[in-house]
């Protein structure tokens, strides 16, 4: 079931109202029944995958909490983790696996391998099981408190607001919110829909908006030149900023009016000064969980220097790979973690041109060169993100280089890639709209906070404007194909 | 904030919210023939004798009002496009409950296939129109494909993206419902000229789809139920012989059941339809055959139903059907004038005592010729002024109070402002634009020659904007 579905529009308000009408004791069953249901809409088979990692790694919870010997711990840690991971290899990585073995079968003149599993890949397989693993490994470390009761173990894993795309709960976070009980809350439920608006904005209205464009031209890409690939990288990079961003804010928003505190995914990642810092911002509850349960586990960086740098290539290598069984996607692990290694390799080339040249470090001017560099370096990657092959994505980035014609900028060029002058303008409009709130983020300031503040009339303005400009400005119905949220299939 | 302040804070915003969005779906959503069913809901209560249903062969097919004129016989035409027999049904149910006619006319032209309707945008056309109510949700739930139910139900969710395609009458249908003056027939002027058809033996038949048996038996239940007189029809256009087939089936199963039928395409000749001027496309009638079918209409209305001279009638409120009909008469003559393309013809047309008429011309261009002049004399124009060809020049005629601005200037140029027929009139001419506002909206189509804008002071709307070229070439917008 897609968040923006009017299937999901009927189901929401059920769930909501039945979860705060029934008694609190049954509530958790009741989110657990709403939240298979809203999973099964796309594969109920699926289901069963996912009741597989849930059994797997409560059990682990149990055994690890029954053993007494730290290895026996560990073997609890290994199985879980070598069984959910197995899952996870076999659905997403098995086809990709023999694809490559073959290559190098067949320059050695070798036998192929034919076994094609030849199946859509769950959805949110990555999401639920990186979840559900992050509970091993708390249970292991004594971070979290043993759950017995499976019920409501399977809701934590499958809770259906963050289940197919995030965030990426922990265990600490999530688990111990299961006991609360929750009040209806005007305030909270107010909050929470303004923030599921704000997610519907960026979806419908910016995300699904730039994707024309960038599908126009990404699918075509042999035909284009350098200044509309540049273009549709820019808008990718808004589209897959909005598209990811908005789901999780419908989520955390969802689960707001329930009572439930999700994690914040997103913190204006593109005012990044540094792609390490891009990193701290983006997909927040993704990083975190590599950080903690790979990064830190491998020495992190209190290790020799080349340590570090074979760490932090290890975690965006498999980062990479998460997102999807395609070299594009290791490849752009492989930058965002090079880029990484190399401002740090260079650290003292940089502060000497600084002390140098005496560049003062506190200046605005300053640190807008480095958000910009960042912003341009973050793009150069999503280039290897969106391509469809290898081959495509450095054809793209020589394009952009090396043909970048100037005047089709103005020429009207920008409105023949499958959005109307109009719809341009409403496009750049609304990533106006998306900077101006990204500033008050990044100053710290909550709008919606601010908001409640302001007298009834502006805020009922604001909400009904915010409504209007979704229904009326967003990209939906029919001759639209309800594009999925691209993380879905990661 | 005490909660129940909260609460009834919450309510007050979920209603606004809730109006907001109804009034901003009614702005986006298409006004496509809505002045049909909107003229039909205003009609006082239970005052039809006869509604017309079916597709747009009807839509466009009869002139109700002129079975008022000849007959007296109060009738209304609720065709929608693209409309087959399972949503003809709901209209007409539609129709009988609201008015209660004793006859519906139902066009057949649809019982040539399956009713099955899978083109949504005919959907669209056939279902938006009918009010929300038990009808409107039947229709959906009998008549549209089950994929389409939440987009015809909420049409928002397709029209929502209108946004940068919106006009004056999308904010004018806010504010007022739109007015048929037609009684809700679609005139389509134009012609397409065709020989007459080629017509089947009568008895000839071929088997009808099944849906459309079920539905044709459900509409002559309907009647039977609602003792309303179910009259069945085929309106005349270039049918093929395998439609003619099956009309004759469809006629058979219904004089069967004891029903009534017309089929037009055996009354070509008697009704003196003449093909190659009173057709507007293969398909559909353009008024001048309309009028020929609702003559035959009226008469078998009258003579063969029975149906009595309403405006006999003291119970009647004749002054209304006689005030439509004067504004129907209006409107047939603006479609007469809109769809003449002779200098001469047109010049004549407008000389009609309900009629403004406003000429700017752009200067610079040769003299006009001689027919215009005399026109142009004829409406009280002293054409001395017109003759210094690089003056600017303008005109105001009321033409039942005569000339309002005669106006020739020797000056880059030339503006003036009247109020005439209720509205403000501003004329500009000068070289490079001519330019006639009517309440300050532009409606001179402004090209280098004459411009003239003819507004109707009983419709209280401009009927026609032209430019007549130096070579007597009449140009529309």
């Amino acid at each position: 079931m897609l968040f923006n579905s009017i299937d999901f529009l009927i189901f929401f308000p059920i769930v909501t109202l039945v979860y705060f009408v029934i008694p609190h004791r049954i509530r958790y069953i009741w989110l657990l029944v709403a939240s298979y249901y809203f999973y099964m809409c796309w594969n109920p088979k699926y289901a069963l995958l996912m009741a597989t990692s849930t059994l797997i790694t409560w059990a682990s919870g149990l055994l690890i909490g029954a053993s007494s010997s730290k290895k026996t711990k560990k073997l609890w840690v290994a199985l879980s983790f070598i069984s959910n991971l197995g899952i996870l290899f076999f659905f997403k990585y098995f086809d990709f696996a023999v694809e490559n073995i073959n290559r190098v079968l067949q320059t050695a003149g070798f036998t192929l391998l034919n076994p094609k599993f030849d199946v859509i890949l769950p959805v949110g397989i990555s999401f639920y099981t990186f979840q559900a693993l992050s509970y091993t490994m708390d249970a292991y470390r004594g971070d979290v408190e043993i759950e017995k009761n499976p019920l409501r173990y399977a809701l934590f894993v499958s809770f259906f607001p963050q289940l197919v795309a995030g965030p990426i709960e922990r265990s600490t976070n999530l688990l111990s919110q299961l006991y609360e009980k929750h009040t209806f809350q005007l305030d909270q439920v107010r909050s929470g829909l303004a923030l599921m608006l704000w997610g519907y904005f960026q979806k419908l209205v910016i995300a699904d908006r730039v994707a024309i464009l960038v599908n126009t031209v990404y699918n075509d890409w042999s035909h284009q030149t350098g200044v509309t690939l540049a273009v549709a990288t820019l808008f990718f990079a808004i589209q897959i900023y909005c598209d990811f961003g908005s789901y999780s804010n419908i989520a955390v928003g969802a689960a707001q009016v329930m009572g439930f505190r999700l994690m914040d995914n997103f913190n204006t990642p593109y005012f990044a000064d540094s792609v390490a810092d891009f990193w701290r911002r983006w997909h927040i509850s993704l990083s975190t969980w590599f950080r903690d349960y790979l990064y830190f586990p491998l020495g992190g960086s209190r290790c020799s220097r080349w340590k570090r740098y074979r760490n932090v290539m290890i975690v965006f290598l498999a980062s990479g790979l998460w997102h999807g069984a395609n070299w594009t996607y290791v490849l752009w692990g492989f930058f965002n973690g090079i880029f990484q290694v190399l401002g740090m390799m260079l650290k003292p080339v940089r502060d000497w041109g600084v002390r140098v040249l005496k560049i003062d470090r506190t200046t605005f001017s300053h640190k807008l060169l480095k958000v910009i560099v960042t912003f341009f370096l973050i793009n150069f990657t999503w280039i290897f993100f969106r391509a469809d092959s290898l081959e495509a994505a450095f054809a793209i980035v020589d394009r952009i280089f090396f043909h970048f014609y100037p005047w089709m900028l103005f020429d009207g060029t920008l409105y023949q890639l499958g959005l109307s002058a109009a719809e341009f303008h409403v496009a750049v409009l609304s990533i106006l709209v998306l900077f101006v709130a990204g500033i008050f983020k990044y100053k710290g300031i909550c709008i919606r906070e601010e908001l409640m503040k302001q007298g009834t009339w502006l805020r009922w303005l604001i909400y009904i404007l915010g409504v209007l400009a979704v229904l009326n400005l967003g990209v939906y119905g029919p001759g639209f194909d309800a594009s999925q949220f691209i993380y879905f299939q990661f | 904030m005490g909660k129940i302040k909260k609460w009834i804070l919450a309510a007050a915003f979920l209603v606004i919210l809730g109006t907001v969005i109804l009034v901003n779906n009614r702005i986006l959503e298409q006004k496509y023939s809505k002045d049909v069913m909107a003229g039909f809901y205003d009609l006082p209560e239970d005052s039809l004798d006869v509604v017309f249903a079916g597709s747009s062969h009807m839509l466009n097919g009869v002139l109700p009002l002129n079975l008022w004129k000849d007959f007296g016989i109060r009738a209304y035409n609720i065709g929608q496009h693209g409309q087959r027999l399972n949503m003809t049904y709901y209209y007409i149910k539609e129709a009988i409950e609201k008015q209660a006619p004793q006859a519906v006319v139902v066009d057949l032209y649809y019982a040539m296939e399956a009713q099955t309707n899978n083109d949504i945008a005919n959907l669209h056309k056939s279902i938006d129109n009918l009010a929300l109510g038990k009808n409107k949700l039947a229709a959906i739930k009998n008549a549209v494909p089950s994929e389409y139910w939440w987009e015809v139900f909420y049409n928002a969710y397709l029209y929502h993206s209108r946004w940068d395609e919106l006009e004056e009458e999308d904010f004018t249908y806010l504010t007022k419902d739109p007015l048929s003056v037609t009684g809700g027939t679609e005139m389509r002027w134009g012609n397409v000229e065709f020989e007459q058809p080629h017509v089947i033996e009568s008895g000839t038949t071929a088997v009808l789809e099944e849906d459309t048996i079920y539905w044709l038996n459900q509409i002559i239940e309907l009647g039977k139920d609602t003792d309303t007189t179910i009259i069945f029809t085929v309106l005349p256009y270039i049918a093929s012989d395998e439609a003619q087939a099956k009309y004759n089936e469809a006629g058979r199963l219904i004089e069967q059941a004891g029903g009534n039928f017309v089929n037009f395409m055996y009354l070509v000749d008697e009704i003196g339809l003449e093909c190659s001027t009173d057709m507007y496309d293969s398909e559909h009638l353009n008024p001048y055959g309309a009028k020929k079918v609702t003559e035959y209409l009226g008469w078998y209305l009258s003579s063969v139903q029975g149906f009595p001279d309403q405006r006999e009638n003291h119970d009647v409120d004749r002054e209304y059907w006689d005030r439509l009909l004067l504004l129907f008469e209006r409107k047939y003559k603006a479609g007469e004038i809109s769809n003449m393309y002779a200098v001469d013809d047109f010049l004549s047309a407008i000389q009609d005592e309900n009629y403004i008429v406003a000429i700017a011309i752009w200067p610079d261009q040769s003299l006009p010729g001689e027919n215009i002049l005399n026109s142009f004399r004829q409406m009280g124009i002293n054409i001395d002024g017109l003759a210094q060809r690089s003056n600017q020049y303008a005109a105001l005629i009321d033409m039942g109070e005569g000339v309002l601005v005669d106006q020739t200037e020797n000056s880059s140029m030339l503006r003036v402002t009247k109020e005439a027929g209720g509205v403000s009139w501003q004329l500009t001419s000068q070289a490079g634009q001519t330019s006639i506002m009517v309440d300050l909206q532009e409606k001179a189509v402004n090209k280098s020659s004459m411009n003239i804008v003819v507004y109707d002071k009983i419709l209280g709307d401009v009927i026609d904007s032209v430019s007549i070229s130096d070579l007597q070439e009449m140009t529309r917008e």
